[in-house]
């Protein structure tokens, strides 16, 4: 089976942008919806570093945003088929890290760096530039998305797995 | 009126192996939602200029990640092609920028919607002649496919089905975090191909 971790960058990424909306016209949405993508592509990358740990992922499951829903008081889920199977697809670690990543662009440069351990990019290099150089129209679409205040909840959740990830590289890390 | 153009995650059709034809692809599906919004009015130009906006900036990022970096170590000439490009994004983000403002029912929409579209088309054919015939003329198929997958995850609307895993709202919300039970089948994995 291919391994792809697609449907769950994708879903925990609608999960973000849900939870700290960008108010305003199509193309600040846009440019929150980029970063926000970015930011899960290189939490879900190192979170889930071999081709084997996007197969397990896959078996598995990634367990749905359950908690994360709880955590940040969202009602939205309720009893909507739809609104339920995209929020199936959510990761829970890999939103956390995501959040840590978004509000602390040390922290996602360093992210970015250990990339290069990771089999998804193939040895080749991505600039992810909207997430750790954001200019200032990123910046003001996503005032929500980047707010430490805001985000601390969801970020402090696995934020300790993530430093330890970053410290040791993946291979010694799990 | 057609439906959003962009994928949802795995079920693009597309050949998802070639960097270049998915990029390519995207071009067409751009051209096809400049045509949308012309022809459109009222709420459905709104909806299909949305759908455009977030097509340019799904592939506008996909460039600036994937291509541009190769471009510039791989490709002669590689950091002058890429600072040609951002300058020709350049005037058409200012031009986006003012449209983001306007309502798509403006008198004056429509003149910077074909000022948008002309910087676009010009900006997509030297995309096509600088960057992409030199990615297929040096890349392998390894490398082509590794960018096409990075694409796609950029590209890719949330699923609307659920995991297969997950039968119900109540067992979503009792799983959990699976972070320990990955960690545990991880490490067994690795033993078990003697790995540690």
């Amino acid at each position: 089976m291919q391994a792809d971790l697609s449907p769950v960058i994708a879903a925990t990424t609608q999960w973000l942008l849900r939870s700290y909306p960008h108010d305003g016209g199509p193309l600040g949405a846009s440019l929150a919806e980029a970063q926000a993508r970015q930011a899960v592509t290189v939490a879900a990358w190192l979170r889930y570093p071999t081709a084997t740990d996007a197969a397990l992922l896959t078996m598995a499951g990634p367990g749905g945003s359950g908690r994360l829903d709880w955590l940040v008081g969202s009602e939205a889920s309720g009893t909507d088929v739809a609104d339920h199977a995209w929020r199936s697809w959510v990761d829970e670690v890999v939103a956390s890290w995501a959040a840590c990543l978004l509000t602390a662009t040390a922290a996602a440069a360093q992210a970015v760096a250990h990339l290069a351990e990771c089999e998804h990019t193939g040895g080749l290099t991505f600039d992810f530039r909207r997430l750790v150089s954001p200019d200032d129209r990123d910046r003001q679409a996503a005032v929500l998305l980047r707010h430490p205040d805001l985000l601390a909840p969801v970020a402090d959740l696995h934020r300790a797995a993530l430093l330890e990830r970053l410290a040791q590289g993946w291979s010694n890390a799990a | 009126m057609s439906e959003p153009r962009t994928p949802q995650a795995r079920d693009d059709k597309a050949k998802g192996t070639d960097v270049v034809a998915l990029l390519m692809r995207q071009h067409g599906d751009i051209r096809n939602l400049f045509d949308e919004v012309e022809q459109s009015k009222g709420k459905e130009r709104r909806n299909a200029f949305h759908r455009l906006v977030r097509l340019l900036a799904v592939h506008e990022t996909a460039e600036e990640e994937v291509v541009h970096p190769f471009v510039r170590r791989m490709v002669p000439g590689g950091e002058q092609v890429v600072k040609d490009r951002l300058a020709e994004e350049k005037a058409a983000k200012e031009t986006l920028a003012t449209l983001d403002k306007m309502d798509t029912d403006d008198p004056k929409f429509m003149p910077q919607l074909m000022k948008l579209r002309k910087d676009v088309q010009e900006h997509a054919r030297a995309e096509e002649r600088y960057e992409f015939i030199h990615i297929r003329r040096t890349t392998d198929a390894t490398n082509l496919a590794a960018m096409a997958k990075a694409v796609k995850v950029a590209e890719a609307m949330a699923p609307t089905h659920p995991h297969p895993g997950v039968e119900s709202l109540a067992r979503n919300m009792a799983l959990g975090p699976v972070a320990a039970l990955m960690d545990r089948t991880k490490d067994a994995v690795r033993k078990a191909m003697g790995n540690d």
